[in-house]
C-alpha cells in the first residue's frame, strides 16, 4: 500500500462513494400512519320497539393503519399494510332484542389487513390477511354518499331483526353478497391494461379454501364523465375440512357506477350465490345521485331474494345526504325503510332507520 | 331457480352484465383513473396530519431530493464548502424544479407557471422594442 492511498481526500471520496452507492436503494423508504373516526347517532324502529344508539358506522368503520414501502431496486417496490378497526358499539351489531342496555355491544378490535406486497412492471403480488381479489366488487359507487348508504345495506342496523325473530336480521335477508371479503390469501393484480386490472386470489377464509377472479375497470371518459365497474366470480369450499352438503359455494356478480360531469350519477349492482345444498339467492341494487360542490345527495333501492329461505323477498328504500366541508371531514344523514315478505304470505312490520353522523380522517 | 312472487324490476343481472360489457368496449378510449372505494380511509389531507394525509414516521424521499449521491460524496470528501456554495444550491433547486415539472403537468399550478413564463417573455420583448 503506498502512502498516497492514505490521502484523506482520496480515502474520504472512496468511502463516500461506497456509502452513496449503498444508500441509493433506500432513498424511497417511507413509513406512515393514518386513520379515521366515524361516529353516528342511529335511531331504529322495528314496529314494536325503537331505540337511539350511539354507534361506530360500519359503512366505513373507525380504523387506523401503518403503511410502509421502499424501492428495492430493479424497478421493484416492497411494502407492508397493517390496518385494524377499533369500534365501540358497531352499527351492524346493535339490536332491539333483549333487555335495555343490551344494545351496547361494547368495543371490538378487529383485523382488516396485515399484508406484504411486491410491485413492479408485472403488477402486484400481495401476501397475507387482506382484501380478496373481488372484495368490494358489488360495492363500486361514485355517488359520494357511500359513508351513509351503499349496497351494503346491513352495515347500518344489520343485526336488527324483523318482528324480533331470531335469524331474520336485516343483514341476513338483504345482504349484498360481496364475494369473500378479507382473508388470508395470495393475491395477484395485473398492471393496468388501459383502464382494466385483472385480479386473482386464493387462500383460506374461515378455514375454507377460497378463490376469486375478476376484473376492475375505472376510466375517465372526458365529457362523458367517469365510469367504474367490477365483475367477478368466487368459490368457497365448505367441504374443506369435513363433508358439508353445501359443497362449493359460488358467487357471481358485479357493480357499475357512472358519474356525469353535471354531477348526476347512477349505480347498479347485482350478485347471486348458489351452492350444492340448493341455495340460490339474489341481490339487486340501484342508486341515483347528484353531486354539487361539497354536497352529495342520493336515493337507493335494493332487493334481496331467497337469502334466508326460498320465498323470502326483502326490499330496501333509502335516501342519503353528505356534506364535505373539506377533504378530511364528512357530515352525513340517511334514512331507510326495509320490508320483508315470506312464503305463505307471512309479513312483518317495516324496519326504519335514521342515522346522522360524521367521519373525520385524522 | 325461477323466482316467484316479485314483479320483475328488470332482468337486472343480465342487464348489468350487458352494461358492463358495453361499457368495457365503449370505455377503452378513456384515460385510466384510480378508483378509490369511499369505504376506505379517504385520500387527501387529514385533520391532524395536514396535506400529507398521514403522519410520516420515516421518509428518505426528501433526503433523496436534498442530498443527491454526488453531493454526499463531495461533502464527506472534504468538499463541503463547495456543496454549500450558491452554485450547488442552484443545482439542487434546478433538480427540484425538474422533478416538479415532470409530475405537475396538467395541474392548475403548472398552467399558471406557463402563463407567468409567457408574461415574462412578453415583458422582455416589450422592453427591447425601440421607444
Amino acid at each position: 500500500m503506498t502512502k498516497s492511498a492514505l490521502n484523506p481526500l482520496v480515502l474520504g471520496t472512496a468511502v463516500a462513494s461506497a456509502l452513496a452507492m449503498l444508500a441509493a436503494p433506500a432513498y424511497a423508504l417511507e413509513a406512515k400512519i393514518s386513520g379515521q373516526v366515524n361516529r353516528a347517532i342511529m335511531h331504529a324502529d322495528d314496529g314494536n320497539n325503537s331505540e337511539i344508539f350511539h354507534v361506530d358506522n360500519d359503512n366505513s368503520s373507525t380504523r387506523f393503519r401503518f403503511t410502509g414501502s421502499e424501492d428495492i431496486g430493479s424497478g421493484l417496490k416492497a411494502g407492508i399494510v397493517w390496518e385494524v378497526e377499533y369500534q365501540s358499539n358497531d352499527s351492524d351489531q346493535v339490536t332491539l332484542v333483549g333487555a335495555p342496555g343490551k344494545s351496547d355491544t361494547g368495543t371490538t378490535f378487529g383485523e382488516r389487513k396485515m399484508e406484504v406486497f411486491f410491485a413492479g412492471a408485472f403488477g402486484q403480488v400481495t401476501l397475507g390477511q387482506g382484501d380478496g381479489a373481488m372484495n368490494g366488487g358489488i360495492e363500486v359507487d361514485l355517488s359520494g354518499t357511500t359513508v351513509v348508504g351503499y349496497a351494503g345495506i346491513g352495515d347500518l342496523g344489520g343485526a336488527i331483526t324483523f318482528g324480533g325473530t331470531a335469524g331474520l336480521s336485516l343483514r341476513s335477508v338483504i345482504n349484498q353478497q360481496d364475494f369473500e371479503s378479507r382473508y388470508d390469501r395470495l393475491r395477484y393484480d395485473s398492471p393496468k391494461l388501459g383502464p382494466v386490472t385483472i385480479s386473482l386470489s386464493t387462500g383460506t377464509n374461515g378455514g375454507l379454501d377460497t378463490e376469486e377472479y375478476g376484473i376492475w375497470y375505472s376510466s375517465n371518459l372526458g365529457a362523458a364523465g367517469t365510469l367504474a365497474f367490477a365483475v367477478g366470480f368466487s368459490t368457497k369450499d365448505f367441504s374443506t375440512v369435513a363433508p358439508d352438503p353445501r359443497g362449493d359455494q359460488e358467487t357471481t356478480g358485479g357493480s357499475i357506477s357512472w358519474l356525469h360531469p353535471s354531477g348526476w350519477n347512477v349505480t347498479l349492482a347485482t350478485s347471486s350465490v348458489a351452492n350444492d345444498a340448493g341455495k340460490d339467492s339474489d341481490f339487486k341494487y340501484v342508486k341515483v345521485g347528484y353531486k354539487t360542490g361539497r354536497h352529495a345527495f342520493s336515493a337507493d333501492f335494493g332487493m334481496g331474494d331467497d337469502q334466508v329461505a326460498v320465498g323470502d323477498e326483502a326490499e330496501h328504500f333509502g335516501v342519503q345526504y353528505v356534506f364535505a366541508p373539506n377533504q378530511a371531514v364528512d357530515l352525513y344523514a340517511g334514512y331507510k325503510t326495509l320490508g320483508l315478505d315470506r312464503a305463505g304470505g307471512v309479513t312483518f312490520d317495516d324496519i326504519k332507520i335514521l342515522a346522522v353522523g360524521s367521519r373525520i380522517k385524522f | 331457480m325461477e323466482k316467484a312472487g316479485r314483479p320483475p324490476l328488470v332482468g337486472t343481472r343480465e342487464a348489468l352484465m350487458s352494461v358492463l360489457l358495453a361499457a368495457a368496449l365503449a370505455g377503452c378510449g378513456g384515460t385510466p383513473f384510480e378508483y378509490h372505494s369511499q369505504r376506505e380511509i379517504p385520500e387527501g389531507p387529514g385533520l391532524l396530519t395536514g396535506e400529507s394525509g398521514a403522519l410520516i414516521l420515516f421518509s428518505d424521499k426528501k433526503k433523496a431530493k436534498a442530498d443527491p449521491p454526488l453531493a454526499s460524496a463531495q461533502a464527506v470528501a472534504g468538499d463541503a464548502p463547495g456543496a454549500a456554495s450558491g452554485e450547488f444550491v442552484e443545482f439542487r433547486e434546478f433538480r427540484e424544479f425538474r422533478r416538479w415539472k415532470d409530475t405537475a403537468k396538467d395541474t392548475p399550478e403548472f398552467r399558471e407557471f406557463q402563463d407567468w413564463r409567457e408574461w415574462k417573455a412578453y415583458r422582455s420583448w416589450k422592453e427591447r422594442q425601440p421607444k
